[in-house]
């Protein structure tokens, strides 16, 4: 039964991958004009400089004299072993682009998850189980302003107060630990809201569950009800929500790499859009939804963990 | 006199909301002595179920104490810290929480939520927890109790998922266990089992118990004492033998007239046995064949003939496997009359309705309406016959629309199928609310303001808006209290009365079949096991399973005389006076 939970989940990935890419293809090779002009453009070379023969030799040399089906299929196989291409306006390999920019974004999300769950978790909790009822007032308040605040909009007051004002850390860059800080918060703010928002909420209806007045009839403590009863079941929507703020984290890293001026993938995807540098916008999009697919099939995977409903089906008695 | 367990003196609750507050129970006053069997019996709002959270300190928010007081064994409760109050649940009370289906928490196994239990009565060493669990899920009545103690709710059974809350009350070593409307939300079979169950456990160990009910019934079978309680009061208390004999209140009388088991000379009334309500007896019967061979001369309504109907189950290693829902099912709907489908959860009823609809194809069998076979009919050829059959659903609270008004639900059949334009409309409007005696003014509430009887009354309405000759009932008062039951019933019979429609009545409770069919069909694991006139089935049924359903109609006394039929035995010992507890059947026989 476990079994084939998990295979169709890691199919259903898969799947998911490879429309992305093939979406991705058709809008970025089929959409604009001619990837050639495009390739050109970006050197700035103009179509009319050049003689026929060059263009054909440069058409081929990009593969793109083949059918669109070939183009397809051969850098769908490209892909898949790894090999992302040439940057057109940079003459590396995206492979060795993605290698340089990647980890500061990885460690940039991983703190922005971090503290979204801490801080939306933390709030959530004690918004309910607070003993003091002004804290519980207050703390139930706090995510609709953080859910209303606009991302640049925060970065900048965190700029500017503890940058500029109290100069704890500092403004720009990612060099060392403590350049992570602000853009992450930056990036935590809204998502750890929305988090807290609908944890807040399915902790409440879970208290309010028949199941928990036959625990708290049992005689179970406070913490106990709360924990082993109440927190459980409120878990899977706050859960499922998560995953999407993760995945989407990568576009939230695009407004903080720009804000903070980080050399991360964000900034590399904005950079490469503007200057139309589509083999490296191709591989960010494909990284992106592979981020994406991977963390929603680590939280499919730990759904069974936390409600054996959906593995263990209904009995037929 | 032993000192009482527990006392409750001259209390009051109150619930306050958004500012205005309600009296929820008012000066009300109740001993249970050790080993004693005390029940409260009223409708829904009467204030019985706030009386036992107020024992147990788990008033709902926003629900207060305002006044008497609440002795546990000679412990003044009543503003006691949640420590104290921790102290007393579960160890000196016990609660058997309504509904087994969604008091169990769902996430953990069931082992460890009655292991919850056990560890709080405190002392008890670690490794001796495991077998604590068993044993109380043994006590309980559960069979295989190893493999249970593995199993996740939702894999057991409503029957045996009570059985692990009962496990659970019983678990902290209870001096009284509270079950409130323990069994409301299973078959009759199953809930008898039961209740039948936790009465010998509490005799057997000396524990007090307090059963709290909207049905008299029960209460009757069981208690010491019963206290009936209306709007927030107690309207009336004494042994059930006096209470029943002589009822000092109306509202007491009209509960026992509700009661299906409770009738005075402790039959169950069948009203079509001579076109009128008359107990069954010989004459009834004779009376009977008069109306009833006149309905057999018209063809029926509808005929399922044959009808089976396979599902797929999961593919398991030994490959594909099929579930039979219904086998070879055959009924026939008498035209202008009631027949009544009973079955318990699982018996097939819900899929024969279904197939009788359309919404379901048959694996095989025909289902003919009114002549035409319509069990292959597509979807578009069926619609225009859909207006001549209409159903009315099981819960009131969720089948209609919250955003519509009564009116927009009522017309809404009249508006999908084109009938007539809007000044029509708002005359059929009018008439179908004064049918289903409805203030015409409730045209313009919605559903949230009404009652759960006032829903129904809607739901009757939106069915015979389109002028259907035939309305399913797909258990339409089951989630009403038992004196709103009574009244829903009266009004589909003179509906009938009045229309000629027919009705197709699906229910798990055959004492609610005898106040409305003219025939009724039995079914069981899919088949249909008994079938015929209603006098016939309940003074003569053909099957040890009619037998079993008769049995279990709440009210109906055990220790009766050999001589008479089971199901025709005269309440006699109950009205003799019988104090104390009935004699037990045996509970190892039981199993949920």
């Amino acid at each position: 039964m476990f079994a084939r939970y998990i295979s169709g989940r890691v199919l259903q990935a898969v799947l998911v991958l490879w429309a992305a890419y093939t979406v991705t293809f058709v809008v970025l090779y089929l959409l604009p004009s001619d990837p050639v002009q495009l390739l050109l453009a970006a050197g700035n070379i103009d179509v009319t400089q050049i003689s026929p023969d060059q263009l054909a030799a440069l058409k081929h040399q990009y593969g793109v004299d083949q059918p669109v089906y070939l183009q397809y299929v051969n850098q769908l196989f490209e892909f898949v072993r790894g090999n992302f291409g040439e940057s057109i306006t940079k003459n590396v390999p995206v492979a060795q682009l993605l290698a340089q920019r990647l980890p500061s974004t990885l460690v940039l999300g991983a703190s922005a998850v971090l503290l979204t769950i801490v801080l939306g978790v933390g709030t959530a909790s004690l918004a309910v189980f607070a003993k003091v009822g002004w804290l519980r007032t207050v703390l139930s308040r706090l995510p609709a302003i953080g859910v209303s605040l606009p991302p640049f909009f925060v970065g900048l007051l965190l700029i500017q107060v503890f940058a500029f004002q109290l100069k704890w850390f500092p403004a720009s860059g990612d060099s060392g630990a403590a350049s992570v800080v602000l853009p992450a918060v930056m990036m935590a703010i809204p998502t750890a809201a929305l988090l807290a928002q609908v944890l807040t909420r399915s902790l409440e209806d879970a208290l309010d569950e028949p199941y928990v007045v036959t625990a708290r009839a049992k005689g179970l403590s406070r913490s106990g009800i709360q924990w082993r009863h109440a927190f459980r079941n409120a878990a899977l929507p706050a859960l499922t929500l998560l995953g999407l703020l993760l995945g989407s984290a990568l576009a939230e890293a695009v407004v903080a790499e720009t804000i903070f001026t980080r050399n991360g993938i964000g900034k590399l995807a904005q950079e490469s859009v503007l200057q139309q540098d589509v083999p490296v916008v191709q591989a960010i999009v494909v990284i992106a939804a592979a981020l994406f697919v991977s963390i929603n099939l680590i939280i499919d995977l730990i759904y069974p963990l936390l409600d054996p409903r959906i593995v263990r089906g209904h009995s037929v008695i | 006199m032993t000192t009482p367990l527990v006392e409750i003196t001259s209390l009051s609750v109150t619930y306050s909301r958004e500012g205005r507050s309600s009296a929820a129970v008012t000066d009300l006053s109740l001993r249970i002595a050790p080993g004693e069997t005390v029940a409260i019996v009223g409708e829904s709002g009467s204030g019985k179920s706030t009386t036992a959270n107020a024992l147990l300190g788990l008033l709902a928010a926003g629900g207060r104490v305002t006044g008497g007081t609440i002795r546990v064994g000679g412990v003044d409760t009543t503003r006691a810290s949640q420590r104290v109050l921790r102290g007393i649940r579960g160890r000196v009370i016990g609660l058997v929480p309504q509904d087994p289906m969604v008091a169990l928490n769902p996430t953990l196994r069931v082992g460890p939520q009655v292991a919850e239990a056990v560890r709080r009565r405190g002392g008890v060493p670690k490794r001796s927890v495991n077998a604590e669990v068993l044993e109380a899920l043994e006590a309980a009545g559960l069979d295989n109790v190893v493999l249970r103690a593995r199993q996740y709710p939702h894999e057991l059974s409503g029957g045996m998922r009570q059985r692990v809350l009962i496990a659970s009350a019983l678990a902290g070593h209870p001096q009284l266990i509270v079950a409130d409307e323990p069994t409301s939300a299973l078959d009759v079979t199953v809930q008898k089992r039961i209740l039948d169950h936790l009465a010998s456990l509490v005799a057997s160990r000396g524990i007090s118990l307090l059963i709290i009910t909207h049905d008299l019934g029960v209460a009757a079978d069981r208690a010491d004492r019963v206290l009936v309680m209306q709007g927030g009061r107690v309207v009336e208390q004494g042994r059930p033998a006096d209470i029943l004999v002589s009822p000092a209140k109306e509202y007491t009388r009209r509960l026992i007239a509700a009661a299906p088991g409770l009738s005075p000379d402790g039959r169950v009334k069948v009203r079509h046995a001579a076109g009128s309500a008359a107990p069954v007896g010989s004459a009834a019967r004779r009376g009977a064949a008069v109306p009833l061979e006149a309905a057999a001369s018209r063809a029926p309504i509808l005929s399922i003939v044959g009808v089976s109907k396979d599902y797929r189950l999961p593919r398991s290693p030994d490959g594909e496997r099929t579930f039979r829902a219904i086998d070879s099912v055959t009924l026939d709907v008498p035209t202008g009359q009631t027949l009544a489908l009973v079955g318990e959860s699982g018996s097939g009823k819900t899929t024969t309705l279904r197939v009788a609809l359309g919404l379901e194809k048959p694996t095989a069998g025909r289902v003919l309406f009114d002549g035409t076979d319509i069990t292959d009919t597509r979807w578009s050829e069926l619609r225009p016959l859909r207006q001549r059959f209409q159903l009315v659903h099981q819960n009131p609270y969720s089948s209609l629309d919250p955003k519509f008004t009564v009116g927009q639900s009522i017309i809404e059949p009249l508006v999908s199928f084109g009938i007539g334009d809007r000044v029509s409309r708002r005359a059929r409007l009018r008439e179908l609310l004064d049918q289903v005696a409805l203030p015409a003014a409730f045209a313009d509430r919605r559903p949230a303001e009404l009652s759960g009887g006032q829903r129904q009354r809607v739901a009757i309405a939106r069915a015979l808006s389109v002028k259907p000759d035939l309305v399913f009932l797909d258990e339409p008062v089951s989630a009403l209290d038992v004196s709103v039951q009574e009244q829903i019933l009266t009004l589909l019979a003179s509906l009938q009365n009045e229309l000629g429609v027919s009705y197709l009545f699906i229910s798990h409770d055959l004492a609610v079949v005898a106040q409305i069919a003219h025939r009724v069909a039995v079914l069981n694991r899919g088949a249909v096991v008994e079938h015929g006139v209603t006098a016939d089935v309940f003074t003569s049924p053909q099957s040890p399973y009619t037998r079993a359903l008769l049995d279990a109609i709440p009210g109906r006394a055990r220790s009766l005389p050999p001589s008479l039929p089971p199901h025709l035995r005269i309440e006699s010992a109950k009205f003799a006076g019988v104090s104390g507890r009935h004699p037990q059947t045996s509970p190892s026989g039981f199993r949920g």
